[in-house]
């Protein structure tokens, strides 16, 4: 009862006011959540307009715009069209500018936990990796590289930003700061029509921000936790005419690793970089690494907005980043930990005028993907030239509902030369001591048609076809895309989608051309195939989206995939030549195929105004058929001489492969976050993820033979949380912590044991 | 474990009777209000009911009631009206498109283009797409932009201050 007394006269004396209100100001600031809420509605009427928009600020956003912000967001790569998440006929999650704020989120990584459908595992403090419903380590049992993520089209403001190499992305060189981003969108499934090669588990897009204010903002965040972490970001944009605009934005990231040893794979033990040898007894490092490091991270970014009129806009963005990381990344047979280096600049420019919409960036720039190792090189010079045309011819005058038509033109070029970093190293003999030994170029050249289709409003139907012409493998790869969204009312969408995507052409199976010798007499050599084909996918999705009551939405998604020509890197030919063991390996294409079969449901709840849920998780299954039994397979060993002699790849018998699943794709993952505002000034967000056991599979080299090796996770949870604290309108404190229950475990076995995280912070943003 | 549920449900039950409704919907009423202090309207639309017209059902026209029976713009006394389709389009001062009826901004333009009607709408993207007023969520709180050529293209007289007080787009 007390408490409703301090309200009753609260409310007599907002009652007694209103007849002044007229004269009346406000200090919202320093006016409690409730004390803003009991101002009476007679009131708010009378407000001058500036009051009434700083009333509205200082309340905030409503927990049921949140929820409708949970599903019902902006999303412009969905279908390459401006709509919301509800009306996105594919599969779509919006990550917003207020979540990033909300989670704390310290990587783009970590955000990804927040999606349905993307399986995250940490490596060392800070670094990741991530996929799109899996199909992640395949083949089973080949090297480190194969497990990264290599068929996800990763952009920042639609400029393609996965690395060449392999078609992996190297985050922390991502030239964006966390409170530069409007907001990450993130497509699940089979793409490649609608964006282009490697859109195969689908497509992250992160999209930054653009200035749209006249005046400074600036956004920025300032952090420091344990393991000397220490993350800075800011950004500040400034709208200088009704048609002009400029921003700049930075960030930082210093991480040390969670333990300074490294998981040896020929002694099954944690040793000290130092002593880390490789299974074939070579040392690993030409010059000691830094054992500490996790992350340096340094980018700096500038952008200039021009838009004269509403049919015309461009935009120049530039910037630089430098970067290392100590995580798994490229196979170096000693351990799964190598340092990866890059330093990189870029210029992107886009342009939109009267239907036709323009983008053209360059990337140039060094990495090192094995730093400080002995071998192999793998350090180049790398540039990269991307430019795409589209244009919007839109048919609504035919009568026939509303069409559009967007034909569009790409052209990708990329360099990589490592010929400057190899010819620093000695040789032995006439071997070829890079992983290209030379410059290397892979180009792509591609037309596509999209029809966009509302024969009446509550149908849509969209066709995107797409042709890529690759010069290695010289080949014309065709990629589709029908897409059928209907409304059965603006609460309920039921969607379908069936598409075919392929992978990108990438230059370590194309070119690699490493000899590695091993021991006096002992050649390893690893020979990419510049006729590989390339990975293909086919799609086969169904969704529905609810808003099953004004506090309920719910999301699912069925899907089926089968993706063929997977490539692998085995031994082809093994031969002894005057005393001296040839043993070549080449990337070639298999006979495996992989077949998932998975559903996810997402489902976004405001049980109370202050409160919001969301809770996702994703069962699946992946069958692999055609499955290699073991490396070892490749080799028999004569007892009498003590020879080995191995049989190629296509001479395998079927006794050698055998049909199962993918164990290192967990059967189920997902996740949760709450989010709770108890008063205005504080914010808690809570945020689970959760995956199933797994097992991973990596090759291995026991004297004197090669095999499989495999170690298994339990199932898991993952909990992160922020408690926020608004000292005024402009900034908040917070304490963060990322793990907080410290599992301590590795998330990928032979990696970091992944400790907790805890930081503290300030935002601000005036 | 049940203690903790026990807590939570007790958490759940304090918090249900501080419940505190949802306020966008209002304060995008109050907004739509404010607006008409700084528009005037064409002289033939100066006399008579000042009619908020909204397309198809939306929460805002509860809102928009309550402060029909409170307010007025200028002498005009202000009627709300729902129209259920483009063609029920009849004349009206302010026409306001739920998020859910965007996409049906091109034709609502094409029926009453350059008639004196400030149309509404409620979608990031719609301000650039040709709306007079956009709802948007900016920074967390309700806020809105204002195209500057669709005003003019309506023939509505904007006073500069409504200008510094949204976000412009040309």
């Amino acid at each position: 009862m007390k408490k409703y007394i301090p309200l009753l006269l609260f409310f007599l004396l907002s009652a007694n006011l209103s007849l002044v209100a007229q004269e009346k100001t406000y200090d919202f600031e320093n006016m409690s959540r409730k004390e803003i809420l009991a101002i009476s509605y007679d009131e708010m009427l009378e407000m001058p307009f500036e009051a009434l928009k700083e009333m509205a600020e200082a309340i905030g956003i409503s927990a049921d715009e949140l929820l409708n912000l949970a599903l019902n967001r902006e999303v412009s790569s969905a279908s390459k069209k401006g709509e919301s998440v509800f009306e996105s006929p594919l599969s779509t999650t919006v990550i917003t500018k207020e979540e990033i704020k909300l989670t704390g989120a310290t990587t783009y990584e970590e955000l990804f936990r927040l999606v349905p459908g993307m399986i995250v595992r940490q490596e060392s403090n800070g670094n990741y990796d991530i996929h799109i419903r899996g199909n992640d380590n395949l083949p089973p049992g080949n090297f480190s590289h194969f497990s990264e993520n290599m068929m996800t089209l990763v952009m920042v403001d639609g400029r393609i930003v996965y690395n060449y190499i392999n078609g992996g992305t190297i985050w922390e060189s991502l030239p964006v700061a966390m409170s530069d981003i409007e907001r990450i969108e993130i497509i699940r499934g089979a793409s490649s029509a609608l964006y282009g090669p490697n859109a195969v588990s689908g497509v992250i897009n992160i999209i930054t921000r653009t200035p749209d204010k006249e005046g400074a903002q600036v956004h920025g965040d300032v952090k420091v936790g344990n393991n000397d972490t220490y993350i800075g970001n800011f950004s500040l944009l400034n709208k200088l005419s009704e048609d002009f605009g400029f921003k700049v934005s930075g960030a930082y990231d210093f991480r040390d690793r969670f333990q300074d040893d490294f998981y040896e794979y020929a002694s099954g033990t944690y040793v000290p970089a130092d002593s880390l040898t490789s299974m074939f007894g070579n040392q690993l490092h030409a010059s000691s690494p830094d054992a500490e490091l996790a992350k340096k991270a340094f980018n700096a970014n500038a952008g200039l907005f021009y838009e004269p009129s509403n049919d015309v806009s461009m935009s120049l963005n530039g910037g630089w980043q430098s970067s290392e990381s100590q995580s798994m990344f490229f196979e170096n047979l000693a351990t799964p930990f190598g340092i990866r280096e890059s330093e990189t600049g870029y210029v992107d420019y886009k342009a939109s005028a009267y239907g036709f919409q323009a983008q053209v960036n360059y990337l140039t720039g060094r990495q090192n993907l094995h730093k400080k190792m002995i071998k192999p090189v793998i350090e180049y010079d790398m540039n990269f030239l991307s430019a795409n045309l589209e244009y919007d011819l839109v048919l609504n005058d035919l009568g026939i509902g509303e069409l559009t038509v967007r034909p569009g033109f790409n052209y990708q070029l990329a360099n990589y030369d490592d010929k400057t970093y190899v010819e620093k190293v000695d040789t032995v003999g006439d071997l070829d001591r890079g992983l290209l030994n030379g410059e290397k170029s892979l180009e792509t050249i591609s037309g596509s048609m999209r029809i966009d289709y509302k024969p009446i409003s509550e149908l849509r139907l969209i066709a995107a076809l797409r042709a890529d012409k690759y010069n290695v493998p010289d080949d014309i790869y065709m990629s589709w895309q029908f897409v059928g969204a209907y409304n059965i009312n603006s609460k309920h969408l039921l969607r379908a989608t069936y598409s075919r995507a392929n992978r990108g052409s990438f230059m370590g199976n194309a070119y690699a051309n490493f000899q590695n010798p091993l021991g006096a007499n002992y050649y390893q050599f690893y020979v990419g195939d510049e006729n590989l084909n390339l990975l293909t996918q086919d799609l086969i999705e169904i969704g529905y989206r609810g808003i099953l009551t004004d506090y309920l939405q719910v999301d699912f998604e069925a899907f089926r995939t089968k993706t063929t020509d997977f490539d692998a890197l085995f031994p082809k030919v093994y031969e002894i030549d005057g005393g001296i063991t040839y043993d070549q390996w080449f990337y070639q294409n298999i006979d495996m195929e992989s077949e998932q079969l998975g559903a996810t449901l997402n489902v976004a709840v405001q049980p109370l105004d202050n409160l919001i849920i969301k809770v996702f998780g994703t069962y699946q299954n992946t069958k692999l058929t055609n499955v290699l039994k073991d490396i070892s397979e490749f080799y028999t060993i004569n007892f009498i001489t003590g020879q080995q002699s191995m049989t190629p790849y296509s001479e395998l018998d079927e006794s050698s492969f055998e049909d199962g699943n993918n164990d290192w794709t967990p059967g189920f993952y997902g996740g949760a976050m709450i989010n709770y505002t108890p008063v205005q000034k504080f914010n808690i967000n809570a945020s689970l993820y959760y995956y199933d056991k797994q097992t991973y599979s990596r090759y291995y080299f026991a004297y004197p033979t090669h095999k499989t090796m495999e170690a298994s996770l339990d199932p898991n949870v993952i909990l992160n949380a922020k408690v926020a604290y608004r000292i005024s309108n402009n900034a908040s404190v917070y304490l963060s912590g990322q793990n907080i229950l410290d599992h301590n475990k590795p998330e990928i076995p032979y990696n970091d044991k992944v400790s907790g995280l805890y930081l503290i912070g300030i935002d601000f943003s005036f | 474990m049940k203690k903790l549920i026990s807590y939570f449900l007790l958490l759940l039950l304090v918090m249900s009777i501080t419940d505190l409704k949802a306020q966008n919907e209002k304060f995008k009423a109050l907004f739509m209000y404010n607006f008409t202090k700084y528009i005037e309207w064409p002289g033939d639309k100066q006399s008579g009911d000042f009619v908020i017209g909204i397309l198809g059902n939306s929460p805002m026209k509860k809102e928009l009631e309550v402060i029909a029976t409170k307010k007025k713009v200028g002498s005009q006394p202000i009627k709300v009206k729902v129209f259920n389709s483009i063609n029920d389009i009849g004349s009206c001062h302010i026409l306001f498109i739920p998020s859910g009826k965007s996409s049906s901004l091109d034709e609502v333009k094409a029926r009453v283009g350059g008639k004196g009607v400030l149309i509404i709408t409620d979608r990031p993207g719609f301000g650039r797409k040709g709306s007079g007023i956009n709802y948007v969520l900016k920074g967390g709180h309700q806020d809105f932009e204002i195209n500057k050529s669709t005003m003019a293209e309506q023939r509505l007289k904007v006073n500069s201050a409504l200008y510094s007080l949204g976000t412009v787009i040309n």
